[in-house]
């Protein structure tokens, strides 16, 4: 099943549409990276995949069903933008967030199998160590890779990152970076919103290159040659690989 | 585990409100027993007289809720909704103290304050939710138009309210009745088992509020309890610290062991001890000094958040 589908989406906070006819399909797997100017719509159209908006026309499904329906949403696990500033002084920790992610509902303490399933996910992500520390104690790296373990312990199937790497230095970029090429070779299907084009080529299996219309969409080898590249940044560009050190 | 627990807090909060609201005689026979009995033994004579037994459960009631609910509000920066809510409960004063004077209606000014109060909290989500209006300009509009309202009610009265709103400003050791502290209890006790059965939803949200939302929390829905429940916490608190400094004990306890707390379960719990100490030490100071409770309390858990940052500031140092 087509994890989502957005057919012809037109979408304006006044007058000015911000995304204006785009239409994108996300295939199971598939590791998107999602490029575009400053102000290009690329937040915008994240918050419409995730139901948090509804499109002023054309329509966003998730999993088959609206993106705005909660048994669509439930399915997607959500890494905003600068994690380095989330629930910034909140004395949780590390377990604590982890466990937001299981949908178990109300009530006080956490079951025993919620336990084990935080406890496989930050093993999964790598801070097993950390789980009592509390979340404002930890690295932006790390603070990334507890918002990943959240979304693990949901058992999300797709994955939306929003400029996760925000305030996180070069080393921990790589790394989290590796994380997610690890995550979706087992299956996860990442979208993940840039601004450094290098990485997204890099790392992503597939680009959409955005500026209120949809420039591009296809492999990520591809993009660098295409025309909806300058298209989106607006005048001739060279990409220029770089190794992030 | 999670289920007992949550229904041990539940029924354990309900069984002590319901015997408040039912048996408030026998409830307070049995605390006159207790502590006269314990203030015997340590020679603290305080303890015997009544109005002194219903001051300190309503201060240690106060100390339970106030941090209870004000730990979500602190760490969603919404700190400044309870002194909204009070001011909007002055105006629910100023109508219960009106009605009351020009009518034969038994409307308590409590009452009128927790319905007011309640409307003002469900208001300040919807303009919040609804408009475009920003959190804390919601909140200083419902502020200010409560206190106005009040304010007005008041005048209205020729002035004959003015003399019997200063208990509900400032708070007051000697006018807790049996029947307030009786409602305060059952106020405190509905709080307790809400916050037990909406504990992780509501730390969900205050975690990262776009993400539960995405995980299907209905963030709106528990926005709408949280404020209602703020709401109520503010009217039982208002009784022993007035309306101006009813906030206090949401932020202050609260922002008091934030920064030693090694969980945010173990924040909640933290705070209620700063908070005992606030209130059954600021209730004690008061009688002793016969100053004003309200005052007394605020300021002592103010010197406990100073104690506190000094304390969180050396750990940071040494840690260097």
């Amino acid at each position: 099943m087509t994890v989502a589908r957005l057919s012809e989406v037109t979408f304006g906070y006044g007058e000015r549409p911000v995304l204006e006819n785009v239409s994108l399909r996300i295939e199971p797997g598939t590791f998107l990276g999602l490029l575009g100017p400053n102000g290009s719509g690329k937040s915008t159209l994240v918050e419409l995949l995730l139901g948090l908006r509804e499109p002023d026309s054309g329509s966003v499904e998730l999993f088959g069903r609206p993106a705005t329906a909660r048994s669509a949403t439930q399915r997607v696990g959500y890494v905003q933008q600068d994690v380095t500033a989330t629930a910034h002084g909140v004395p949780v920790t590390v377990r604590e967030v982890v466990g937001t992610g299981r949908r178990s509902g109300i009530g006080l303490g956490v079951r025993d199998d919620e336990r084990t399933a935080v406890d496989a996910a930050l093993q999964r992500v790598g801070i097993a160590d950390l789980a009592d520390r509390r979340l404002d104690r930890l690295s932006g790296g790390q603070k990334q890779r507890a918002f990943i373990a959240r979304a693990l312990a949901a058992e999300a199937e797709l994955l939306v990152l929003d400029e996760p790497t925000v305030g996180v230095d070069a080393t921990a970029r790589e790394q989290f970076y590796g994380l997610l090429a690890a995550l979706n070779e087992a299956g996860m299907t990442i979208v993940l919103v840039e601004h450094d084009i290098g990485v997204v080529t890099e790392h992503a299996t597939r680009v959409a290159c955005l500026d209120r219309e949809l420039h591009f969409h296809g492999p990520a080898d591809d993009f660098a040659d295409s025309d909806g590249f300058e298209r989106a940044y607006g005048s001739e560009q060279h990409v220029l690989s770089h190794d992030h050190q | 585990m999670t289920r007992t627990r949550t229904l041990a807090a539940v029924a354990g909060a309900l069984f002590v409100g319901l015997l408040a609201l039912v048996r408030p005689t026998e409830l307070f026979a049995a605390v006159d027993t207790v502590v006269c009995g314990v203030g015997g033994a340590f020679g603290i004579g305080m303890l015997c007289y009544p109005f002194m037994q219903r001051a300190l459960v309503a201060a240690i009631c106060v100390g339970v809720a106030a941090p209870l609910v004000g730990g979500f509000l602190v760490h969603r920066r919404m700190a400044m909704i309870g002194d909204a809510l009070a001011h909007t409960a002055f105006a629910g004063v100023a109508i219960g103290l009106l009605v009351g004077s020009a009518t034969s209606l038994p409307l308590s000014p409590y009452h009128a304050a927790l319905v007011v109060a309640v409307v003002a909290a469900l208001g300040i989500e919807t303009l919040t939710a609804r408009t475009e209006t920003a959190g804390d300009v919601s909140m200083a509009i419902v502020l200010a138009g409560g206190f106005a309202l009040g304010t007005v009610l008041i005048s209205l009265s020729g002035g004959g309210l003015s003399v019997g709103i200063k208990q509900y400003l400032f708070g007051s050791l000697a006018t807790i009745t049996r029947a307030n502290a009786a409602l305060l209890i059952t106020l405190t006790a509905s709080v307790i088992a809400v916050v037990s059965i909406a504990y992780r939803p509501l730390l969900s949200v205050t975690i990262d509020e776009t993400a539960a939302t995405v995980a299907g929390t209905d963030v709106r829905r528990y926005n709408r309890l949280l404020v209602t429940v703020t709401a109520v916490v503010v009217v039982a608190a208002m009784q022993i610290l007035g309306i101006i400094l009813v906030a206090a004990m949401l932020v202050v306890p609260v922002a008091t062991v934030a920064p030693q707390a090694r969980s945010f379960a173990h924040s909640v719990a933290l705070s209620i001890v700063a908070a005992q100490v606030a209130v059954v030490g600021g209730v004690t100071i008061a009688y002793v000094g016969g100053i004003a409770v309200g005052g007394t309390i605020v300021l002592l858990a103010i010197a406990l958040y100073g104690l506190g940052t000094l304390r969180a500031q050396r750990t940071v140092t040494a840690s260097r």
